[in-house]
């Protein structure tokens, strides 16, 4: 969640005032992130971990649920590349399968809070008064818990299982993309074209979707791309504690858990896993920091 | 031609903050005739703007309320419209312009789409007819190349261009009124002019009436017919511009218009602009009596117990003032 104060200065959007050549805002944007090498090196991440997520059966060397109990524990660089499981499962295999668990968890349950906390935080920010009391109140209150007993305590009421893991989750990131974009609406409104749209006679919603909302989404998309690191080991947590994604599917966490049992014989067996979610998470914070950089000029003075 | 456009009366608009309750509008009366232009002077923070916007019925609440009065335009009371009815008015029939015209487009959006923004919203024609009007609107108010501009970027134009377009969204619909609130108050002193004049000459073309809401004494002569001087949420001066800078009756107009500094006096000893003494009272806790008694070199007893009533010193020149009782 670092970056988030930073992130603030982007309300507005666009540089008023700055007039360099006539180029188009998004290009001058596009080639800001192109010059940056920690954003290209995010990029590359991202895009290496969703091809491989997306083309996972094709990619794998096996299939990963099958077990080759005499391969039980291999050491990697053997006949695995990466080594085998307890069962013989072959690790690279799974860490591919693995990777597109990961990506869909974190991808819908980050979708969810997106929209969730969008449309209740625009909803506060524009309208105030009760409605922005008892929703912000309420998104404080699940803010209150420490964030995996919440987490925790929703997987208990809905279940394990894949799709409530994302629901868990998506619930638990929604307080803050509400907060988020509460704040950019509050100072998005204050501008005189707000004030200039309502003397044209625009009802409220033009003016939320079409005044409101582009001058912030760059912000949101930024948060929500830093964000995926997070749902990413939120995910990964969860399965570790064997809340999350059940076994046979694989999961990071839920290697990096059944590793931990071998972690003096097969060390591999817990850290292969561990070393995806670093890399993975990585990838996304750096993409994120990278795109804020690139869509918010007034940052750039490093 | 003449027959009043709109007639404020009796409008009480307050702010209920943290320091307690805020007059910004006490009790003001006025009214505007077709194809006139009515001038609405007094410094920051005497309730102009906020006079506008309850004209329009902008006033954010909380924390503002319309307390009391009628709005009454081409007919109708504003105040008692629903909601719905009020957009199809505001853009329309009475448009605005704002003092910024580099905060007041949207910097997400071409200027294109915004000027057929306010086209679509209210008349009913297909986005190519609009697009027309558009461009047509662009040359009438003189933007060079108004085709390049459609497709621009707020940012990519300078303050004048950008208050030409506003000038431009707010003559879209063929408004009978328009407010516009400091038009010229960020620009530079050669952009104002052309700005005053464009707004002058397009006044004559529409047959719009404009309530022009400002600071400046000298945009009010070139432009105005008629001055309302605003003090602390009152009217304290209402009269013709003529009357007004010739014989300025209340000592608050006297004492602005003698701190226009003047080129053919010499200057004063001390080399110091004459102002008037004291500072605004502060809206919260308005005095009792006139509020302007505090920095008024004629006040006397009745000054501090009661507040001064209008008074007609002949063919409507209005003043707020014990003297002229």
């Amino acid at each position: 969640m670092k970056g988030a104060p930073k992130v603030a200065n982007m309300i507005g959007g666009t540089e008023p005032g700055a007039k360099q050549g006539r180029k188009p805002v998004r290009r001058r944007a596009l080639r800001r992130f192109m010059k940056n090498p920690l954003s290209i090196t995010g990029l590359v991440l991202v895009v290496a971990l969703t091809v491989t997520a997306v083309f996972a059966p094709v990619i794998a060397p096996h299939d990963p649920a099958t077990q080759h109990l005499l391969d039980k524990r291999a050491r990697p660089f053997g006949k695995y590349i990466l080594g085998a499981d307890q069962f013989g499962r072959d690790i690279l295999t799974r860490l591919i399968y693995g990777a597109r668990v990961s990506l869909v968890v974190a991808f819908f349950s980050v979708l969810i809070a997106l929209a969730g906390g969008v449309i209740i935080g625009t909803l506060c920010g524009y309208v105030g008064g009760l409605v922005d009391t008892v929703l912000m109140r309420f998104m404080d209150l699940l803010l209150s818990f420490p964030y995996l007993l919440l987490a925790i305590a929703l997987i208990s009421a809905l279940g394990s299982g894949t799709l409530n893991t994302t629901l868990a989750i998506g619930i638990w990131a929604l307080p803050t993309f509400a907060r988020v974009a509460r704040a950019a609406v509050l100072g998005i409104k204050k501008h005189e074209y707000i004030t200039a749209a309502q003397a044209i006679g625009a009802p409220a919603h033009q003016i939320i979707v079409s005044h409101i909302l582009p001058n912030f989404f760059s912000l949101v998309v930024v948060y929500a791309t830093l964000f995926m690191a997070n749902a990413m080991m939120m995910e990964a947590a969860l399965s570790f504690l064997g809340l999350g994604v059940q076994p046979p599917t694989p999961s990071w966490g839920e290697m990096i858990s059944s590793g931990r049992n071998f972690l003096m014989v097969a060390p591999h067996m817990a850290t292969i896993p561990g070393f995806a979610i670093m890399t993975a998470v990585l990838g996304f914070n750096l993409l994120g920091d990278g795109l804020r950089d690139a869509l918010d000029p007034k940052m750039k003075v490093q | 031609m003449n027959g009043t456009l709109l007639e404020v009366r009796n409008l009480h608009t307050y702010f209920r903050t943290d320091e307690g309750l805020v007059k910004a509008v006490n009790g003001i009366d006025f009214t505007v005739r077709r194809g006139e232009t009515l001038g609405l002077v007094g410094e920051s923070g005497c309730g102009k703007s906020v006079t506008s916007l309850s004209i329009m019925r902008l006033i954010p609440e909380p924390p503002g309320r319309i307390v009391k009065g009628e709005v009454v335009f081409d007919g109708q009371d504003l105040l008692t419209l629903m909601e719905t009815q009020m957009r199809r008015i505001r853009g329309n029939s009475i448009s605005m312009i704002f003092q910024e015209p580099m905060t007041s487009l949207n910097p997400v959006h071409r200027i294109g789409h915004q000027i057929l923004e306010v086209i679509r919203l209210h008349q009913k024609v297909r986005k190519k007819e609009a697009q027309d009007q558009a461009l047509d609107l662009l040359r009438k108010v003189g933007i060079p190349d108004p085709r390049r501009r459609l497709n621009e970027y707020p940012y990519q134009l300078s303050g004048g261009m950008r208050q030409r377009v506003m000038i431009a969204m707010a003559l879209s619909c063929h408004p009978k009124m328009v407010i516009a609130d400091e038009p010229t108050t960020a620009l530079d002193v050669t952009i104002q002019a052309q700005i005053l004049d464009l707004m002058n000459k397009l006044k004559e073309d529409f047959g719009a009436s404009i309530l022009l809401i400002t600071h400046d004494l000298g945009v009010i002569a070139e432009m105005a017919q008629r001055v309302a001087v605003m003090y602390t949420g009152q009217i304290v001066e209402y009269a013709s511009v003529v009357d007004l800078f010739i014989e300025p009756q209340h000592p608050y107009t006297q004492g602005l218009l003698e701190s226009i500094p003047s080129m053919d006096q010499p200057l004063p000893h001390d080399r110091m602009l004459k102002a008037i003494p004291g500072i605004v009272p502060s809206l919260v806790d308005l005095p009792q009596g006139c509020s302007f008694r505090d920095r008024c070199a004629h006040a006397f007893e009745r000054c501090q117990s009661e507040t001064p009533l209008l008074f007609d010193v002949g063919t409507g020149h209005l003043v707020r003032c014990w003297l002229y009782e």
